[in-house]
């Protein structure tokens, strides 16, 4: 199982930024815990395909709707999804465009129904 | 209880759905997917049509959605409403959707696909629905949209499917004038946007559509 100080640290280290990036979540402390550390690697590993730019993101041609300040076509969304103890759980990483990476999201479908709805996605249902 | 579109059901298992809805204290709810017609399902779809937010606990199995009211218009609700197991009458508000709602989920199925190679039907849900009613007319049921979705063997296969159909829906339903308008916009933006994964293929994409305006 995972330590929670050690997941974000070692995120952070990946992002190699000196921005401190938010980690966010529904019992996000708690999901961490119950994170595998076979599961970890695989979003450390998911992390780092990121940050070398091999992940598509999702980019929303959106001027006048902003996220926390930051217009919508300024932002880039990293969606992934995983199974923690069995439950379908989501990570969204989001960065400004050619700036820091802000935030990274972690939890179950109702937190990610909310945010995605401030960034404009589309849910996967339609 | 009423059976929509009963015919790729097994008949044990609307039973069984009728049981689980009968347990749950809504006027409206509805039960669909896989659970009413493969032998082997992972969960049983359950859709309460509800204004209320608050938390229900649902038994093992049962994945619980609540659809607000605003989502009775959604091509994802006709859907889903057209092959089911539900508790009364379902209520029935005109379909809307729009050529913006189009490029949006295209706009996230392509990413998706291109991140998840191996898993991506899963995630091209939308992107099917939308296109088969764009192009043909048809609203999907969860038991087509499985079989066609199923039918794409890998993430190029999804990409050429955009590429042929996505233009030939939206010249159905748009106006040239708006198609040019609204499709060169897009195309510039991802042009901008080019050296990120993905965005080469919807600026590729969001032109060939702007030229058949």
């Amino acid at each position: 199982m995972v330590n929670p100080k050690d997941f974000r640290e070692k995120i952070w280290e990946i992002l190699s930024q000196e921005y401190k990036i938010e980690f966010l979540g529904t019992d996000f402390e708690e999901t961490v815990k119950k994170i595998s550390e076979t599961k970890a690697e695989q979003i450390y590993h998911w992390v780092k395909q990121v940050v070398e730019g091999n992940v598509a993101p999702i980019m929303k041609n959106i001027r006048d709707k902003k996220y926390k300040g930051i217009p919508l076509n300024k932002l880039l969304s990293f969606r992934k999804e995983i199974q923690i103890s069995g439950n379908e759980h989501r990570i969204l990483l989001i960065k400004i465009k050619n700036e820091n990476y802000i935030e990274f999201h972690l939890s179950q479908h109702k937190y990610y129904d909310t945010l995605r709805k401030d960034l404009s996605l589309t849910t996967k249902d339609g | 209880m009423i059976v929509y579109g009963p015919d790729n059901m097994i008949p044990a298992r609307i039973k069984e759905a009728e049981k689980i809805l009968d347990r749950l204290p809504f006027r409206h709810c509805l039960i669909t997917g896989t659970f009413l017609y493969e032998e082997k399902y992972k969960d049983i779809d359950v859709f309460v049509i509800s204004r209320s937010k608050r938390k229900i606990e649902a038994e093992k199995k049962i994945k619980l959605t609540i659809i607000d009211f605003n989502q009775l218009h959604s091509l994802f609700y006709h859907s889903l409403s057209k092959m089911c197991v539900a508790k009364s009458v379902l209520p029935r508000k005109e379909l809307r959707v729009t050529i913006a709602d189009y490029w949006d989920v295209i706009d996230e199925a392509v990413p998706t696909v291109l991140n998840e190679k191996k898993d991506f039907h899963k995630g091209i849900r939308p992107l099917v629905l939308y296109t088969e009613y764009l192009e043909n007319d048809t609203i999907l049921t969860s038991f087509d949209l499985r079989h066609k979705i199923y039918s794409f063997k890998n993430s190029e296969e999804v990409l050429s499917y955009i590429r042929i159909h996505a233009p030939l829906g939206i010249r159905k339903r748009a106006k040239k004038g708006y198609i040019k308008r609204y499709f060169y916009t897009q195309a510039g933006f991802h042009k901008r946007n080019i050296r990120f994964v993905g965005q080469k293929d919807l600026y590729e994409i969001s032109h060939a559509i702007a030229g058949t305006g």
